[in-house]
């Protein structure tokens, strides 16, 4: 089956892929986890040629022909799963099968969510942010989030990938500190870039149904291409950046400004945890949110505190449930 | 626990021995890092205290409250160690998985 999708786009049939999905022979999940099962071995150099980074890419991709395909109807069932399960959107790819129907959310919860990623712009921001919207809904919607019955998928291939995405984001919030400017060039030589640059040799526009024209311009009307180049060391210089794009701005955050997710989770923990139980499990978190903050950035910090809150909450929950039930019967087995 | 009075499960089993790793540096955060580094799997810190919290309860391990520093909104850590309960079950499970692989080959089993 890889075979199959690797052919496809190497003979550039990315409509294919694209109909497929929407007919529902291949889900996006599913492409997904092919793309996913391209191991570098079996590639030839070539737009899956194989570094983690790159296959990164292709899952965006997935993302961007999803939202080719289906602008609403997918969209929708894209950015439920997403806001639920705290995942990059590449991440939620593989998500989208099963979740669905696992959440329970309240009907007015659930459009609540579905209006405001429109608000956000959900395909550029979510897409090229990776997990930005998600963490805005996380926050916004922690009530949601711990009432759903939300399952996620937590594959060891899914957190690297997660972390190749928070790597890339590193490197462009260093650049831009080190230029001091409010916005640089896709100058790094990363393997998003080439792949993106493959994508346009071959005539397709990378993300074409996802991002905002206004922002998408061509470097040279943006910046001067010898700053932007030279501004990583060892950066490749013979090929001008594509694009630029618009920068994010966000402060790195101290361990204290970073307490707002803290309260957050806080509240949706102590409805479900004893005393003794969360004020321990909160400070290993919150731990766990400085630690990831100082290597990965606010948001990929968030992203990471937000999927261990919901992962935390339930076999805790549960384990107070065996709790009371077995205090209850030992009550009334005495009663008796 | 093994000998009778009921056994150790395979995620059990696992908690334990990396809190018998640690030694004293057995916190929920460190225990699930350690998991992970042995066994390559995600594991939620919820489920490590889950399980850490019934093995509590069997008397397997005991825990103390020790404050916690600024990294954790001064919040406590929890940190555990192995009991002599604890100890005798892992032994016994350990001598029982040995006596079921004696005589199968070393390679995968059909």
């Amino acid at each position: 089956m890889t075979k199959t999708i690797r052919d496809m786009v190497r003979s550039h049939s990315l409509d294919a892929m694209v109909s497929d999905t929407v007919l529902g022979i291949r889900s996006p999940s599913f492409i997904a986890e092919s793309l996913l099962g391209l191991s570098p071995e079996r590639c030839t150099p070539g737009l899956y040629e194989a570094s983690l980074a790159e296959r990164a890419a292709c899952l965006s991709g997935v993302n961007s022909l999803k939202a080719i395909a289906g602008r609403d109807s997918l969209f929708d069932s894209m950015s439920l799963p997403l806001c639920m399960a705290g995942m990059a959107p590449s991440a939620a790819a593989l998500a989208l099968r099963d979740l669905p129907e696992a959440m329970r959310l309240p009907p007015g919860a659930a459009s609540a969510v579905r209006d405001y990623t429109r608000e956000l712009r959900f395909h550029d921001e979510a897409t090229r942010f990776g997990g930005l919207a998600s963490t805005v809904l996380g926050d916004r919607f922690g009530g949601a989030y711990a009432a759903g019955s939300c399952i996620t998928r937590q594959d060891r291939e899914l957190e690297l990938l997660m972390r190749a995405e928070m790597s890339r984001d590193r490197e462009f919030e260093r650049l831009r500190a080190e230029l001091g400017a409010s916005s640089y060039a896709y100058a790094i030589d990363d393997p998003m870039t080439r792949a993106r640059q493959q994508l346009a040799a071959a005539g397709y526009v990378w993300g074409e149904a996802v991002e905002e024209p206004s922002i998408r311009r061509q470097a040279a009307s943006a910046a001067p291409p010898a700053q932007a180049a030279g501004a990583v060391e060892g950066a490749e210089t013979s090929q001008p950046p594509e694009e630029v794009e618009a920068p994010i701005v966000e402060k790195a955050p101290s361990v204290a400004e970073g307490a707002h997710v803290s309260r957050r989770t806080e509240l949706a923990l102590r409805l479900l945890l004893g005393r003794r139980d969360y004020e321990v499990i909160l400070g290993d978190l919150t731990e766990h949110w400085a630690s990831d903050n100082a290597e990965f950035g606010h948001r990929s910090a968030n992203l990471i505190y937000w999927r261990e809150a919901i992962a935390s909450a339930w076999p805790i929950l549960g384990r107070r449930l065996v709790r009371i039930a077995t205090a209850a019967y030992r009550i009334l087995r005495a009663l008796m | 626990v093994a000998g009778g009075r009921g056994y150790i499960g395979g995620f059990e089993q696992i908690v334990l021995l990396a809190v018998a790793r640690l030694g004293q540096q057995a916190y929920g955060m460190r225990v699930r890092q350690e998991i992970e580094k042995t066994t390559d799997r995600r594991v939620a810190i919820g489920a490590v205290y889950a399980t850490l919290d019934r093995m509590e309860q069997k008397g397997l391990v005991k825990s103390r409250d020790v404050a916690g520093g600024p990294e954790r909104g001064g919040r406590a850590r929890r940190y555990f160690t192995v009991t002599a309960l604890g100890a005798d079950a892992l032994n016994e499970s350990r001598t029982t998985l040995a006596r079921l692989w004696s005589g199968l080959p070393a390679g995968v089993v059909a």
